[in-house]
C-alpha cells in the first residue's frame, strides 16, 4: 500500500476509506447489514471466535449478504459473546449471550425480517463525537 | 423486508423484573392482539438498561421514546395513545432532574452521559486488526497535527493545560513528566508504554 | 507514543507488555507492522524530519515490573528490581537516558486531547482530576465489564446505575479500588465523587482502575489476606520492610483467619503496616499495607470477631466455621457418618447424629450425602 508521506495523504486516505464504507453500509435501502462480533479477551474466552466463524458460514448458507467484522471490547463483559447488528437505516442493536442457536435466531428473525429477539443489551454510554 | 413497523423494548433487568416488567410485556401483547396489531408491533424483553432506580423502563423504537416507572396497567394507554394515535404518554416520559423537562428522545437523556468513552472511543467500533478502520476514525490525525502544526514545546503545553494525570495509579501530571524529559538533553531518549497491568482484577488495558 | 516522542525529542519507543496477554501482543504486532507499511512509523513521518519507531518487550510475570524503575531494569536485561527516585526516569531512565514511562490509558487520551484541544478535555472531570477513567468492574455486581466515566462520578452511580446493582439481590459491603495497593470503600463513601485526591483521603487510591465489588459473603479479613499473599509473592526482596515485613503481616493474618489470633496480633498488624508504608523502597511495598489498614479501619469489628469470638460472619474463613447437624431434621440414616473420611460423626441408627468439631476437616462430604438438608455450616 502507498506510504503516507504528508498530512494531505492521510486526509485523502481517510476520505477514500469513508467512501468505501459508506457505499457498503449506509445510504440506500439495498445497503448491507453490518455485523460486528466483540473479540476482546472476554469475548474470545466466552466463545466469540466460534460464533464469528458460525455466522460467516451460516450467512452464506442462508443467502444473507452481511459485512462481518471483529471489534474490541464493547464493555458488556458480563454478557459475552456479544454481537452488534446494524440493519440499513436503523440504529445498531447489541445482542448478548449469543450462542449458535441465538445467532441463528438473530439471522432468521432480525436480519431477514426485522423482528427483534430476546437478549438485547441496551447501550448505556456515550462516546465522544469526533 | 421488515415485518414490524414498531418495536417496544421492555427492560428485563433484575430491578425491572422485580417491578413486574414481565406483566407489562404480557399486557402490551394482549392489548396489541385485541387491536389486531400483533403483526405490526413487536414487544420484546431486553437486558438491563442500567436505569434501575427509574424502572420499569419501556423504550419505543424507532422514535426512541423512553418511558420510566411504567406499570402493567399503563399498557393500554401506551398502545392506544402512542402506538395507535402517535401521541406520547407525557406523564411516563423521563424528566430531566436539572431542567425539569420531559425528554422525549432517549439520546438527549443526561443518564447516557454517565459513561463517556474517551480512552475507549474506538473499542467496539473498529476492527483492532485493521489500520484503515482506525484511520477512518481519525487515527494518526493527532500525530499529523503535532508534527505539522505544533512545536514540541507547544505539544507539552497542550498536555499540561489538559490536566491529564497518569492513569497507571500514580496520578502524576503527564505534561510535567514530559517537560522534565524534554529538558534533559541526551543523544538518545526513549518513550515507554507500560502495558504490564499486574493488578489482580484489572482488565482495562 | 509518537506524540510523546516528538514532544521530548525521542526517536525510539518501547511497549513493555505482559506476556500473559497474547491477544494484545498479537494485535500490537499487527498494528506496528501496518503502521510501518503505511509510513506512520519509521523515518520522516508525514514528510517531516522526525523519525520514530516502536519495539515490543515482554514481561515475564512479575507484578513489580509494573513499577517504572523495575520495568526499565527488566528491559535492560537485569532483574526487575526498583531503584531509588530521584533520579526519575525522565531524567535518567532506560540505558540511563531520559525516558518517559506512561500507562496505556494515559496514551489513549493523548490523541484526542490534541485533536479536540486541552480546553475541551479539562472541562470534564473535577478540579484536580481532569478527564475520564476506565474502570474494570468486577466481583459481586450484575454488569461486570469495562466502564469509562468522568472523574467526579460517585460510587453509588457506578455501582447501582451503571453496574446494575449487587448480584442476587444481596447488600453492598465494600468495593476494593486500586488492587493490592488500594483500600476498600464502604457504604459511607458511596456518595464521594471519585477522583485521585478523594480516594487517597478515603484511605484507598485510584490505582490502575480495578474495582472489585463485595457483598456480605466477603470476609474483609480474608480479603486483606488475599492481597497480602499476592504482594508477598510479588515482592522483589530488595528491601527489608517489604521482604520481611509483608511476610510477618501475612503470618498474622493467616493465624487470625484460622482462629488462632489474639488482640496483640491486631496491634502488631497495625504497627507493622504503618512502618512498612513509611520505609519500603518502592510503590509495591509502600502500598501493600493499604488493604490491611483500610479493612482494619472500616471493619474493625470483623477483625475482633475473628480474634475474640473465633467467628467469621461472612462464612468465608472455613477454619472458623462449624459443620452442624440439626437434630430436628436428622433422621439418623447414618449416610453422613458412613461417608465421613475422618469418622467425625457419631450417632445410633434412627437417632440424630453429631459432628465432632475437633476432628471435622470441613470437607463437605456429609452435606453432599445428606438427603434431609440437616447439615449446615455456621
Amino acid at each position: 500500500m502507498a506510504q503516507i508521506k504528508s498530512l494531505a495523504d492521510l486526509k485523502a486516505l481517510k476520505s477514500s476509506i469513508h467512501e468505501k464504507m459508506d457505499t457498503r453500509v449506509k445510504g440506500n435501502k439495498d445497503g448491507l447489514v453490518q455485523v460486528k462480533v466483540a473479540m476482546a479477551t472476554c469475548g474470545i474466552a466466552a466463545g466469540a471466535k466460534t460464533i464469528f466463524n458460525y455466522i460467516m458460514e451460516q450467512a452464506d448458507k442462508k443467502g444473507l449478504e452481511i459485512v462481518l467484522s471483529q471489534t474490541g471490547c464493547m464493555g458488556y463483559c458480563h454478557a459475552e459473546p456479544t454481537i452488534e447488528v446494524t440493519l440499513p437505516g436503523k440504529e445498531p442493536i447489541v445482542f448478548g449471550h449469543v450462542d449458535k442457536a441465538k445467532a441463528d435466531e438473530i439471522m432468521d428473525k432480525y436480519i431477514k425480517n426485522g423482528e427483534l429477539v430476546e437478549g438485547i443489551i441496551p447501550v448505556n454510554y456515550n462516546t465522544i463525537d469526533k | 423486508m421488515a415485518k414490524y413497523k414498531m418495536h417496544v423494548l421492555v427492560c428485563g433487568g433484575t430491578g425491572c423484573t422485580a417491578s413486574r416488567s414481565h406483566e407489562i410485556v404480557d399486557n402490551l401483547q394482549a392489548v396489541l392482539r385485541d387491536k389486531g396489531l400483533e403483526e405490526d408491533v413487536q414487544v420484546i424483553l431486553t437486558g438491563c438498561f442500567g436505569f434501575c432506580e427509574k424502572g420499569p423502563i419501556v423504550k419505543i423504537m424507532p422514535d426512541n421514546t423512553f418511558y420510566t416507572e411504567v406499570k402493567p396497567e399503563d399498557a393500554k394507554e401506551i398502545v392506544e395513545e402512542h402506538i395507535i394515535k402517535g401521541r406520547k404518554v407525557t406523564r411516563l416520559l423521563y424528566t430531566d432532574p436539572e431542567k425539569k423537562e420531559h425528554v422525549s428522545d432517549s439520546k438527549h437523556m443526561g443518564f447516557y452521559k454517565k459513561q463517556l468513552r474517551i480512552a475507549l472511543r474506538n473499542c467496539g467500533f473498529i476492527d483492532p486488526e485493521n489500520i484503515e478502520e482506525y484511520i477512518a476514525n481519525d487515527g494518526y490525525a493527532a500525530v499529523a497535527k503535532c508534527l505539522t502544526e505544533y512545536t514540541p514545546a507547544q505539544v507539552i503545553d497542550e498536555i499540561k493545560l489538559s490536566g491529564l494525570r497518569g492513569r497507571g495509579g500514580g496520578g502524576f501530571p503527564t505534561g510535567m513528566k514530559w517537560e522534565i524529559a524534554s529538558k534533559n538533553h541526551a543523544d538518545q531518549k526513549y518513550v515507554v508504554c507500560n502495558a504490564d497491568e499486574g493488578d489482580p482484577g484489572a482488565f482495562m488495558d | 507514543m509518537t506524540i510523546n516522542g516528538y514532544a521530548i525529542g525521542a526517536t525510539k519507543g518501547l511497549v513493555y507488555i505482559r506476556a500473559e496477554y497474547p491477544l494484545a501482543i498479537h494485535r500490537l504486532q499487527i498494528a506496528i507492522k501496518q503502521a510501518r507499511e503505511y509510513g506512520l512509523l519509521g523515518k520522516n513521518i508525514f514528510g517531516t524530519d522526525f523519525d520514530f519507531d516502536i519495539e515490543l518487550r515482554y514481561g515475564a510475570g512479575a507484578f513489580v515490573c509494573g513499577e517504572e524503575t523495575a520495568l526499565i531494569h527488566s528491559m535492560e536485561g537485569k532483574r526487575g528490581e526498583p531503584t531509588f527516585k530521584p533520579p526519575f526516569p525522565a531524567q535518567s531512565g532506560y540505558l540511563q537516558k531520559p525516558t518517559n514511562v506512561n500507562n496505556v490509558e494515559t496514551y489513549a487520551n493523548v490523541p484526542i486531547i490534541i485533536l479536540k484541544g486541552a480546553n475541551w478535555f479539562n472541562k470534564i472531570g473535577t478540579e484536580k482530576s481532569k478527564g475520564t477513567k476506565v474502570f474494570a468492574l468486577a466481583g459481586q455486581i450484575n454488569n461486570v465489564g469495562l466502564i469509562e466515566v468522568p472523574m467526579g462520578i460517585t460510587l453509588r452511580e457506578i455501582i447501582y446505575e451503571i453496574g446494575g446493582g449487587i448480584k442476587n439481590g444481596r447488600q453492598f459491603k465494600a468495593v476494593q479500588t486500586g488492587g493490592p495497593s488500594g483500600g476498600c470503600l464502604t457504604e459511607k463513601h458511596l456518595d464521594t465523587p471519585i477522583d485521585y485526591d478523594n480516594l487517597i483521603a478515603a484511605g484507598s487510591m485510584m490505582g490502575s482502575g480495578g474495582m472489585v465489588v463485595m457483598d456480605e459473603t466477603s470476609c474483609m479479613v480474608a480479603i486483606a489476606k488475599f492481597y497480602l499473599e499476592f504482594t508477598c509473592e510479588e515482592s522483589c526482596g530488595k528491601c527489608s520492610p517489604c521482604r520481611i515485613g509483608n511476610k510477618r503481616m501475612l503470618e498474622i493474618l493467616e493465624r487470625i483467619t484460622k482462629g488462632q489470633g489474639c488482640m496483640d496480633d491486631l496491634e502488631n498488624l497495625k504497627n507493622l503496616a504503618t512502618v512498612i508504608k513509611d520505609t519500603a523502597l518502592c510503590g509495591l511495598g509502600q502500598t501493600s499495607p493499604n488493604p490491611v489498614l483500610s479493612t482494619m479501619n472500616n471493619f474493625w469489628d470483623e477483625y475482633v470477631e475473628h480474634v475474640k469470638d473465633k467467628k467469621c460472619r461472612a462464612g468465608a474463613c472455613k477454619s472458623l466455621m462449624q459443620y452442624v447437624i440439626d437434630p430436628n431434621l436428622c433422621v439418623g440414616c447414618t449416610s453422613c457418618a458412613r461417608n465421613c473420611p475422618v469418622n467425625a460423626i457419631q450417632g445410633e441408627k434412627k437417632t440424630p447424629h453429631v459432628i465432632n468439631a475437633e476432628i471435622c476437616i470441613k470437607c463437605g462430604t456429609c452435606i453432599e450425602k445428606c438427603k434431609f438438608n440437616a447439615i449446615s455450616i455456621k
